[in-house]
């Protein structure tokens, strides 16, 4: 186990412009939390303030020492340098306590709104859109965007403060402010230099630990197979491959990260070397500098090189950042094309008449599924749909649920066309069972629940009875408070098709869709379920798609689709009579299940 | 079979070396027995570190000492540069130094967490399917990754600040000692660091307390909801179908609502408790503290001037003693003690989170779930396939038997099927067989001997499974069908496919047996996939064969392959097939029927169709066996008839 040895490179194209997405997000911000941001802006405003300010009245007190000044304006000066750093410390405590809040509700918003236009979206965009990728989009995406703003803020407030500093150095002293910001381009250009290095390297360390990881998830679901083939020691040694190779990007990206803050600090050190020297030698040997400006020159010096430093930071976060926002907004972007009439019919109790009305539909405009179908059920009537694989039996499935919506024509269900309802209420009085059902993690009570939420617990055991679920989920240690695990995991194929079998009967639906319900569903019990079908499909309108000829067999009419076009329909028996399209598929679909074929299946070598 | 006889009786399954070099004793012991097997690259950490420390507080000194002779009235320009190029060259050493101990951390923390992956998965290759089946797969991956990061950073950062962090308070404290003018033999200075170090140990415990937890919180709730997220996703036909999009709603809402105050909450705590203030002030008082203790005149013993009240009054200025280039050397260490206290309400969150993390991988490496070899394995090198189960019970939780007092045994060579509703324990027969699981009562044997005696390594060499859920690996097909035979030549791989009836769809590829498959690669059908493990286990080939055959869902065409090579697989193996496909049952030697986990019926199919209702029901969509049913039978299923 453990094959994976690639990843591919993730593909994304951008579709908005940098300057676009940048007002945007701060229109998303104004929008709704313009005070907060505002609150935030200030007090990072009066933090550095209050830290550019320290170097000033530090100049003083080094004056006063060193002239023996002990007086009262003298120490109102050492105690204002007291002031300010705890002026400093609260408004920076103000602006952190700000902007956990301001990110913190930024980061419910847009995980609010993009599962809001999640749930929004149609079928067509999860057949577009890997459930993964979106995970990703709602959590971390969002998550690097509510950090972008805090980035911006103070990415705009260092070059503020650069500016500021750069103007008091010369101010101060216009020959050592030159001398000094000299050193300025080359720790820019090296710390740029060094960031994309990182940049690349983390990259390639991220692809080897995508790799390890996938293979450790992949190792675990097969690890079975491992030792029942046992594999355990090629295993390991793959494994170990894989892991080393992550090391060794680790290793490579080690060096980039480690070299960042010494070689930025040896600048620092060589810009106040320089400080020192050249100050020292204009102060020693012509005069017109003091000790206390010396040591001023290089409090602001400090005071320059940090927001340098976190300048160079920004780029990449700000890159990335960009991109989550666009990941962001085009999901909010999104527009499903199945949407509410804007004034939508409630939907009474249906009695189930369907109609297929001059239907055309595709997926792919080249690739025309159905042209002008058209199909009516009575209320109360048991179909059976047949055809070849890939003949547009699920799609119609799908269609009637209103996953999709036709093209031309209509689906008129109850003498009004089924997008004229409201949705939800529509969908309420439909049911669903297919080959694979899903279920959420969680008991079996709280799945079957999920038909009928306020069901009662007797109303869930019914439920299971009905469908013959109820002698495995005994046999549970738990019974119906079994944990079904993630995806129903725990559950076996034909467990699965029960309980799913029992969550949409709990719902009474009007109209029941069997799409390859009972297939994994074992002999024994599917002939159980067969007899009880005859009584829950009473007063229901129920569409079977099937590969068990018994089902078929059963239909009140069974309608073979070739095509995307009705061929025939009628009984079992009077389309086997006429030898037809159903006769053909018979004996593609459902030889096998006779008992003629039974009898002979041991002469197949 | 690759391990000596003393580690299969610890570890069963699989064993490496690599699982017992690391103390287990506890997760304490074993994140440090991780950490100090790299002896020599945590020495030459520890030495730069200490070169970059003791620098970061020598460099002030020297410049305290530089600004002290620009302002002595004796003082040399030689003198100066000599300092300002002792400051340049100590500046470029201590660069050096910080990037050497910084390299050699981050490489030490990566072999840290190379080794416990290593560690960890030769771990739960070693664990039975027990373990594996208890577990919850999104857990062992979490551990694997999440936890194994947490130990990672306990390293690098922890390690790294924790060490640069003290030491850098002691260099600072030393240094101050040692310019620091004594008051009845008081080091002064100290009075600054002391008053503030008292309420940052206050404010830093309570932050430990309270931030720590929350941490883990939002990491449990951050992941909830990832994991919500993926789930419903995944199954949004489901939402849709019943309509139930408000409800998610709901629960997204008390998800995302919960995540997000723990993160504002953090962030409140954070704010609030940052600790710099007590710093930022302590060097704004160290500027007025020392400026005091210049305008009154406190001499320095270490630079031999002495408090002199008579130097104070003539000359006013104690330039020689504690000056202004003290004073600036004084503000600079006191701001040295910015970063450590700054780096500790971070790292005290890491180190809790590490330890959480070594806690839960600990405990994990530690389950004992192993099957207990036999003391002396018989290792057979062929079987005949003889199986007997023996009054066999079996319970996964000691309370509700699954199989209740099983008995019958197959002559070897012979086809059997098993067959009975769902939940009646079909599965968990076969995984005794395969002693995946030990039976709870009674026994089960091979060729007459009880499994519990046979190497686990004979066992699973001789017994083949094909499961219901078919996992094929993120590989080629090549790949996949020579799990079992790594060593096998294109030539058997093709025939075993051809065998399985798989050649034919697999030469349709454009890449052939080069095709990628598994979750990964080309999506195959539930029938294909059957079809490359029966070729899997086919080059395995196994005395015993096991069956687990879900699909039923298939045409006429496919069924027609399936059979043929079933036919064929199964010929002079003893079989065991759990299946839905009547054709299989029928033609079996003997059939088992299992209801509620006990034997109901045993017999062939024209025996089992006169005595056995359940047995009948399995056939009875056909009305021409219901022909051949006795009448007594038919009173017993339709009563009311």
């Amino acid at each position: 186990m453990g094959f994976i040895q690639e990843l591919p490179d993730e593909r994304y194209d951008r579709k908005y412009g940098d300057l676009y997405l940048f007002r945007r997000l701060f229109g998303y911000i104004a929008k709704h939390d313009m005070k907060k941001f505002f609150k935030v802006l200030i007090w990072m405003i009066i933090q550095t303030s209050a830290n550019i300010g320290i170097p000033f009245f530090i100049k003083f007190v080094i004056i006063g020492v060193q002239n023996g000044d002990f007086n009262t304006i003298f120490y109102i000066e050492a105690v204002a340098v007291i002031v300010l750093y705890g002026l400093f410390w609260f408004a920076q405590y103000r602006a952190i306590y700000n902007s956990a809040i301001l990110t913190g509700e930024m980061l419910r918003r847009i995980r609010k709104d993009s599962f809001e236009t999640l749930l929004r979206n149609d079928m067509k965009f999860y057949d577009e859109n890997k459930s993964g990728k979106l995970v990703s989009r709602v959590t971390s995406d969002s998550d690097t965007i509510s950090q972008m703003v805090q980035i911006t803020t103070s990415f705009l407030i260092n070059i503020l403060v650069m500016v500021v500093v750069i103007i008091i150095l010369f101010i101060t002293d216009v020959r050592l402010a030159g001398i000094t910001l000299a050193v300025v381009p080359v720790l820019f250009g090296l710390g740029i230099g060094i960031r994309l290095f990182s940049r690349r390297t983390s990259k390639n360390w991220r692809k080897t630990i995508a790799i390890l990881n996938a293979n450790v998830a992949e190792s675990i679901s097969g690890i079975e197979i491992t030792k029942s083939f046992n594999q355990e020691k090629e295993a390991f040694e793959r494994f170990k491959g894989i892991n080393m190779r992550n090391y060794k990007a680790a290793y490579i990206r080690a060096w980039g990260m480690s070299i960042f803050f010494p070689i930025i600090e040896t600048l620092f050190g060589v810009g106040t070397f320089i400080v020192l020297f050249y100050g020292g030698k204009i102060t020693f040997q012509i005069g017109d500098l003091s000790v206390a400006t010396l040591y001023f020159f290089i409090l602001m010096l400090n005071r320059f090189f940090m927001p340098l430093l976190e300048i160079t930071r920004f780029f990449n976060q700000f890159e990335a950042g960009l991109a989550a926002v666009e990941r962001i907004f085009s999901l909010m972007d999104s527009k499903p094309s199945v949407v509410e009439d804007p004034n939508p019919i409630s939907v009474p109790d249906l009695s189930g008449n369907i109609d297929f009305s001059k239907m055309t539909f595709y997926y792919n405009p080249s690739e025309p599924l159905f042209k002008e179908f058209d199909l009516s059920i009575p209320a109360g009537q048991t179909v059976a749909i047949v055809g070849r694989t890939g003949a547009g039996k699920s799609t119609l499935v799908s269609l009637l649920n209103r996953f999709y919506d036709v093209v031309e024509g209509s689906i008129i269900v109850d003498e009004t066309d089924i997008r004229k309802y409201v949705i939800q209420e529509y969908r309420d009085q439909i049911g669903i069972v297919l080959q694979d059902n899903i279920l959420f993690s969680g008991s079996i009570e709280e799945n079957i629940r999920y038909g009928k939420l306020d069901a009662t617990r007797e109303e869930i055991e019914t439920a299971a009875k009905n469908v013959y679920a109820w002698e495995f989920i005994q046999s549970l240690p738990d019974g119906l408070d079994t944990e079904v695990g993630e995806k129903g995991t725990k559950l076996s194929a034909g467990q699965k098709q029960l309980v799913a079998f029992a969550r949409a009967l709990l719902s009474d639906p009007k109209i029941l869709i069997l799409d390859e319900a009972t297939a994994a569903i074992d002999a024994y019990t599917e002939s159980l379920i067969q007899e009880a079908l005859k009584i829950l499909l009473r007063d229901r309108t129920a569409i079977i798609i099937a590969h068990r000829l018994t089902t078929v067999e059963n239909a009140d009419r069974i309608i073979v689709i070739d095509d995307a076009q009705i061929q025939e329909e009628g009984n079992h028996a009077e389309l086997m009579e006429k030898k037809g399209k159903y006769w053909q598929l018979y004996d593609m679909y459902f030889r096998h299940q006779s008992l003629e074929y039974v009898e002979q299946a041991a002469k197949l070598v | 079979m690759t391990s000596s006889s003393n580690s299969i009786t610890k570890t069963g399954e699989f064993y490496d070396q690599i699982m017992d070099k690391f103390s287990k004793k506890s997760h304490l012991k074993w994140v440090f027995s991780h950490v100090f097997a790299h002896k020599g690259m945590i020495s030459l950490f520890f030495i730069f570190a200490t070169i970059s420390a003791a620098i970061g507080a020598i460099t002030p000194l020297v410049l305290g000492n530089l600004i002290n002779e620009i302002l002595a009235p004796l003082g040399t320009w030689e003198k100066i540069t000599n300092l300002a190029f002792i400051i340049l060259i100590l500046t470029i050493v201590s660069g050096l130094a910080s990037f050497a101990s910084s390299l050699i951390i981050e490489i030490t923390s990566q072999r840290v967490e190379r080794d416990i992956r290593n560690e960890y998965y030769a771990s739960m290759l070693s664990k039975s399917m027990t373990f594996h089946d208890e577990v919850k797969a999104g857990d062992v991956m979490a551990r694997a990754t999440f936890d194994t990061r947490m130990v990672n950073f306990f390293v690098n950062p922890v390690i790294h600040l924790a060490y640069a962090a003290t030491f850098g308070v002691l260099f600072a404290i030393g240094t101050m000692i040692a310019i620091s003018p004594y008051w009845n033999s008081l080091p002064v200075l100290l009075i600054v660091p002391l008053i503030i170090t008292i309420p940052i140990f206050f404010f830093a415990r309570r932050f430990y307390k309270s931030v720590g937890p929350i941490s883990m919180q939002i990491q449990q709730s951050y992941s909830n909801l990832s994991s919500y997220l993926q789930e419903k996703l995944l199954g949004i036909s489901v939402i849709k179908t019943f309509a139930r999009e408000p409800f998610e709603r709901v629960s997204f809402r008390e998800n995302n609502n919960k995540l997000s105050d723990e993160i504002i909450t953090r962030g409140k705590l954070r704010s609030k408790y940052y600790p710099a203030l007590f710093v930022g002030l302590g060097v704004g008082a160290s500027i007025v503290w020392g400026s005091l203790l210049i305008d009154w005149g406190i001499g320095n013993p270490v630079t031999y001037v002495l408090w002199n009240i008579q130097s104070v009054a003539t000359g006013g200025i104690a330039v020689s003693g504690f000056g202004v280039g003290d004073l600036i050397t004084y503000s600079l260490l006191a701001g040295n003690l910015f970063f450590p206290v700054w780096v500790m309400s971070w790292m005290l969150v890491l180190i809790q989170m590490g330890f959480a993390g070594a806690d839960r991988i600990v405990k994990i490496l530690m389950k004992e779930t192993i099957i207990p070899a036999p003391e002396k394995p018989i290792a057979l090198e062929f079987i005949k396939g003889d199986v007997e189960f023996n009054k066999t019970s079996f319970s996964y939780d000691g309370k509700t038997n699954v199989l209740n007092n099983v008995n019958f045994s197959i002559p070897a060579g012979r086809r059997v099927a098993i067959v009975g509703p769902a939940g009646c324990g079909k599965t968990t027969l076969m995984k005794l067989l395969t002693r995946l699981y030990d039976v709870s009562d009674g026994s089960v044997h091979i060729d007459g001997i009880d499994v519990k005696d046979l190497s686990l390594d004979t066992i699973r060499r001789n017994i083949g499974v094909i499961e219901q859920d078919i996992v094929l690996f993120s590989a080629t097909i090549k790949e996949n069908i020579s799990y079992g035979k790594p060593d096998a030549s294109d030539e058997e791989i093709i025939e075993a496919a051809k065998m399985a009836q798989a050649n034919e769809f697999i030469d349709k590829f454009d890449k052939g047996y080069e095709t990628i498959v598994g979750e990964r690669g080309t999506t195959l059908s539930g029938g294909q996939k059957q079809r490359i493990a029966i070729a899997r286990m086919l080059l395995a080939n196994p005395k015993i064969l096991v069956f687990d055959d879900a699909s039923s869902a298939v045409d006429s065409e496919t069924e027609d392959k399936i059979n043929t090579a079933i036919n064929r697989v199964l010929k002079d193996r003893t079989s065991f097939i759990i299946t839905h496909r009547l054709s299989t049952i029928r033609h079996s030697d003997i059939i088992v029927v299992l209801k509620q986990g006990e034997v109901k019926a045993i017999g062939s199919h024209d025996e089992l169709l006169k005595e056995s209702v359940d047995y009948w029901r399995v056939f009875a969509r056909f009305s021409e066996i219901k022909k051949m049913m006795p009448d007594q039978l038919l009173t017993e299923l339709y009563p009311g008839e």
